[in-house]
């Protein structure tokens, strides 16, 4: 045994004021009493009896200086030298992606097993050394910086958790080279070795010790999840189960809609394969929640349950539909191909107006029956139940913006708009004439029959307004107004850890994300056109909703889902195999000598020692309760 | 000053019924209520004897004359009183525990007035006299350390209970008492032998036997009243101390822990035992009293179980 700081023994000279104070201590408080008649002879008997009666008497001194020892031993920091797998400066590097949650080893997860391993190194760490800890998530977490501080150590790595997303090694190791490395001498990496190929180190010069965690590549998962909504059609869930160990598996998948049992299976996949399952959901829904489970007569392991959960949300409101009406015009087609989240289908009506679209153009055509939506006609030739179509008008001088602050024409300038003509439109009491020219107003827009209709009564070929900049910019506001765009655009579900770009309307102040597993509500300001929600951390359905100060004016949901092949794949990856090019990987286990300190033993000692003697004085100075009886009446008169 | 401080109506009501037995000691001076083993002139029938010339012819049977031309004279019981002996210890040991004395960092319970061993000995001398003035016995009481009047001179019938209780009521306990001298003195100053209760709580370093062998001597039916307070039995201190002895000052430092305190109580024990036993082996009778006992109960039921009153 070795002591690293030996100056500690000079506070045995504390011995010397606790032996005076307890001489000094000891005046024995008199007390009369009757007689010490009795007392003598105890006294007598107590001491030819029992001839340590003296030591008995000095037993608290004896354990205030069996205490005092106790802690000069603590403060000396006795050591014992141990074999120990790195010494010096060490950058440690913890691997807390998705695949360490994997549960293969005892049932432990291995994130804890990495975390144990991680504290046996801070244990030896010998006096002076340096270490820095970085969890290695989707954005490298400094946990501590070259820290000599045993404690410190481990309390950074007591909070360390798990992520559910995958690693950014790369990210991490550049990270690790920033914060440690000109001093670091040895690198060591603590995972189940999920490193993208490639990683370089070069010019680093570490020495790099891989310790691999986990023992078993036996996991199934959802790999993908989606729905798919097709016009006439009911919508379909798509999923698709991945068998990633050697074994074949045999598992349960059950289907949640809107949080409603919706179905359940058995499936059974291959080793090393997939299977695509396609069902038909509920016309009506927003969620699904698919749950992968082992069936009961299951003999082939799991270990990964992160992937075995999967989300979808309905696809209905991702994208707007329009349906062009026409016989062919650039001018329109090009501008709604521009516009995003815009599912434009052309057809020439001759063959009927199909239905379950968002938003119908009609260019230079007016059906006999108008379908049932919103409705854009441009150049109307013939009167319909809404309007009345006149004659052509050539005057048009003067162009101006009749209500220049209106959402439909906002950033619209028309002051060099020139035009050829255009038909007058009569009977259009429910509609705002938004544009004019000296001869009458040439765009209409107006809300009637519960639908959203707008007029622009003259063919744009004869006109320059496709080539004015505010043409598309009319045609995004006037598509806006028709169908409000979803506020994400997210075509499929989320991963884990992204970041997603939200695009409020204009009218919301404040976007609110109600978290999955009741995590607290997170609430945005709207402070620009595009908000950035990045705390993807948990798998599951996150409800977005947009709020005009207290009143929602639209939600939608979202997944997010881990869906990683490359964190599925639970496989470790032995030191053999293991490689981070430019760097020497230490191949011995446990070849350095650190220091096994233990001076808590001897604080701990020292506790228990005060308790016994802090037991020790209360029953000395414990005088029993004399029990007063109060006289009573005898009834034996 | 009350009397009724020692001895309430509630007790004096109980203690009209009662009455003193003295087993073996007779020879009452004058006639009292109880029966003597001397032939008298009660009314009381107890045997035959032949006539023999000088005796009274009052006293002749002469039915039985009549049916057996014998004479025989009829021998009647006597009655006679009781000479009763009241002696207390009022040395400043039994003065306890009284809170002068008190330790306050010692005693966590307050010190109940009640609990003292002298005023409890008061208190019962109080009630075995008034019972003895009661049946016209003889009584006295003496306080064993003459400090000031400490002998109410004997007296009998109910009259004197009031001077009685008053004199009780007015000693005082100081000093100390050498049990074998005290008692030794009284007896050879006291006149008739009788009934003699000695209260003391045995703190006599010089012992007591000589005492009661001398009491015995003279005739006595001695009954030793034993008085300890609960703190004599079981002493409610520990940590270091030094405890001084209030009659002798002598002085002893204990560190009283739970062990010594077993010890102690131990020791107090074999000493009750080792007085009993002795008691036992001359006759005297031994009632040990706790003062946490209701003095009713010792009355009515200790002091009928000794078989001293009925």
């Amino acid at each position: 045994m070795n002591f690293l700081t030996p100056l500690g023994f000079l506070g045995a000279l504390m011995a010397i004021p606790i032996i005076l104070l307890y001489m000094l201590r000891l005046r024995r408080r008199e007390v009369t009493i009757s007689s010490t008649f009795l007392w003598k002879q105890v006294l007598q008997d107590a001491e030819a009896n029992t001839p340590w009666q003296k030591l008995r008497r000095n037993i608290l001194l004896l354990l205030q200086l069996l205490i005092l020892l106790l802690l000069i031993f603590a403060l000396a920091r006795p050591y014992l030298t141990v074999p120990t797998v790195s010494t010096g400066q060490i950058t440690l590097l913890i691997d807390a992606s998705a695949s360490m949650t994997a549960t293969d080893i005892n049932g432990i997860s291995r994130f804890e097993i990495a975390k144990r391993l991680a504290g046996n190194i801070i244990n030896t760490l010998p006096e002076g050394d340096t270490m820095t800890i970085i969890r290695v998530a989707q954005i490298p977490d400094v946990l501590i910086a070259t820290s000599a501080d045993h404690n410190l150590l481990r309390n950074a790595l007591q909070d360390a958790q798990p992520s559910f997303a995958e690693a950014d090694w790369d990210a991490s190791l550049s990270l690790a080279a920033v914060k440690g490395m000109a001093i670091t001498q040895t690198l060591v990496i603590i995972g189940d070795g999920g490193l993208p190929e490639n990683i370089s180190l070069e010019g680093l010069g570490a020495t790099v010790r891989y310790l691999p965690v986990g023992d078993s590549s036996e996991n199934v998962g959802i790999s993908a999840l989606a729905t798919r909504r097709l016009v006439n059609t009911a919508p379909e869930l798509f999923a698709q189960i991945t068998n990633y160990g050697t074994v074949e598996a045999r598992m349960v998948l059950t289907v949640w809609v809107d949080d409603e049992r919706f179905t359940s299976r058995t499936v059974q996949i291959p080793p090393q394969s997939n299977l695509p399952i396609i069902a038909a959901l509920p016309d009506e829904f927003v969620t699904v929640y698919a749950t992968l489970s082992q069936s009961v007569n299951a003999i082939t392991a799991d270990y990964l349950a992160v992937d075995n959960n999967a989300y979808a949300v309905s696809g209905a409101s991702a994208s707007r539909r329009v349906l062009l009406v026409t016989t062919g015009n650039l001018y329109i087609e090009q501008v709604l191909r521009s516009l995003p989240n815009v599912e434009t289908v052309r057809t020439d009506g001759a063959s009927g107006i199909p239905s379950d679209y968002d938003v119908y153009i009609f260019d230079n055509i007016v059906p006999e029956v108008l379908p049932q939506g919103d409705l854009f006609f441009i150049n109307p030739s013939i009167n319909t139940r809404y309007f009345s179509v006149g004659a052509y008008n050539d005057q048009t001088r003067q162009p101006n913006v009749l209500l220049p602050n209106d959402p439909r024409l906002r950033f619209v300038e028309m002051s060099q708009f020139n035009l050829l003509r255009f038909r007058e439109i009569t009977n259009v009491s429910w509609a705002t004439p938004l544009l004019a020219v000296d001869g009458g107003a040439v765009l209409y827009a107006g809300e009637t029959d519960g639908r959203q209709i707008a007029i622009l009564p003259f063919d744009l070929r004869e006109s320059d307004l496709p080539l004015q900049i505010s043409y598309p910019i009319l045609m995004a506001n006037l598509l806006e107004w028709f169908t409000p765009r979803a506020a994400l655009t997210l075509i499929d579900s989320a991963q884990v850890g992204d970041v997603i770009p939200i695009t409020p309307p204009l009218s919301a102040d404040t976007i609110r994300i109600t978290p999955p597993n009741n995590a607290p509500q997170i609430s945005l300001p709207v402070t620009s056109g595009t908000v950035v929600f990045a705390d993807t951390a948990s798998t599951g359905i996150y409800r977005l909703e947009l709020l005009e100060g207290n009143d929602v004016i639209g939600e939608q949901p979202f997944a997010v889902n881990l869906f990683s092949r490359q964190e599925s794949i639970i496989a470790p990856i032995p030191l053999e195999n293991f490689q981070l090019l430019g760097t020497t990987l230490l191949t011995e286990e446990q070849e350095e000598i650190g220091q096994q300190e233990f001076w808590g033993l001897f604080a701990l000692l020292a506790v228990l020692v005060l308790l016994i003697e802090w037991f020790t004085y209360h029953q000395r100075m414990k005088a029993p309760r004399i029990p007063i009886k109060q006289p009573k009446k005898a009834k034996l008169a | 000053m009350t009397t009724e401080f020692l001895l309430d109506d509630g007790i004096r009501k109980k203690l009209d019924s009662l009455m003193l037995i003295a087993n073996k000691v007779r020879g009452g001076a004058i006639k009292g209520e109880r029966r003597s083993n001397k032939r008298g002139t009660s009314i009381e029938f107890a045997d035959y004897r032949n006539y023999t010339q000088g005796d009274d012819l009052r006293r002749l049977d002469w039915n039985v004359y009549a049916r057996t031309n014998r004479p025989y004279i009829k021998v009647l019981e006597d009655e006679e009183d009781l000479a009763v002996h009241l002696l207390i210890d009022n040395s400043a040991s039994m003065d306890f525990p009284n809170p002068k004395y008190a330790d306050d960092q010692a005693s966590p319970a307050p010190i109940a007035h009640n609990l003292n061993k002298f005023l409890y000995a008061k208190r019962l001398a109080s009630a075995l006299g008034y019972i003895a003035l009661n049946t016209n016995d003889r009584m006295s009481m003496t306080a064993l350390n003459p400090i000031g009047d400490s002998f109410f001179a004997p007296a009998r019938g109910r009259v004197q209970s009031v001077r009685l209780l008053r004199f009780a009521q007015s000693l005082t306990a100081d000093g100390t008492t050498d049990l074998n001298v005290a008692l030794r003195t009284y007896a050879l100053r006291a006149g008739r032998a009788g009934l003699c209760f000695v209260f003391t709580d045995m703190f006599s370093p010089s012992g007591y036997l000589d005492g009661f062998n001398v009491l015995l001597g003279k005739g006595h039916e001695v009954v030793l009243v034993h008085i300890l307070s609960p703190e004599d039995l079981m002493p409610p201190m520990a940590g270091d101390l030094r405890l001084v002895d209030v009659e002798t000052g002598i002085t002893e430092e204990v560190s009283l822990d739970a062990t010594l305190r077993m010890a102690y109580i131990r020791r107090v024990e074999a000493w009750r035992d080792e007085i009993r036993a002795q008691c036992a082996k001359r006759g005297v009778h031994y009632l040990f009293i706790s003062t946490d006992m209701p003095l009713e109960r010792v009355l009515l039921y200790d002091l009928r179980k000794l078989n001293i009153v009925k």
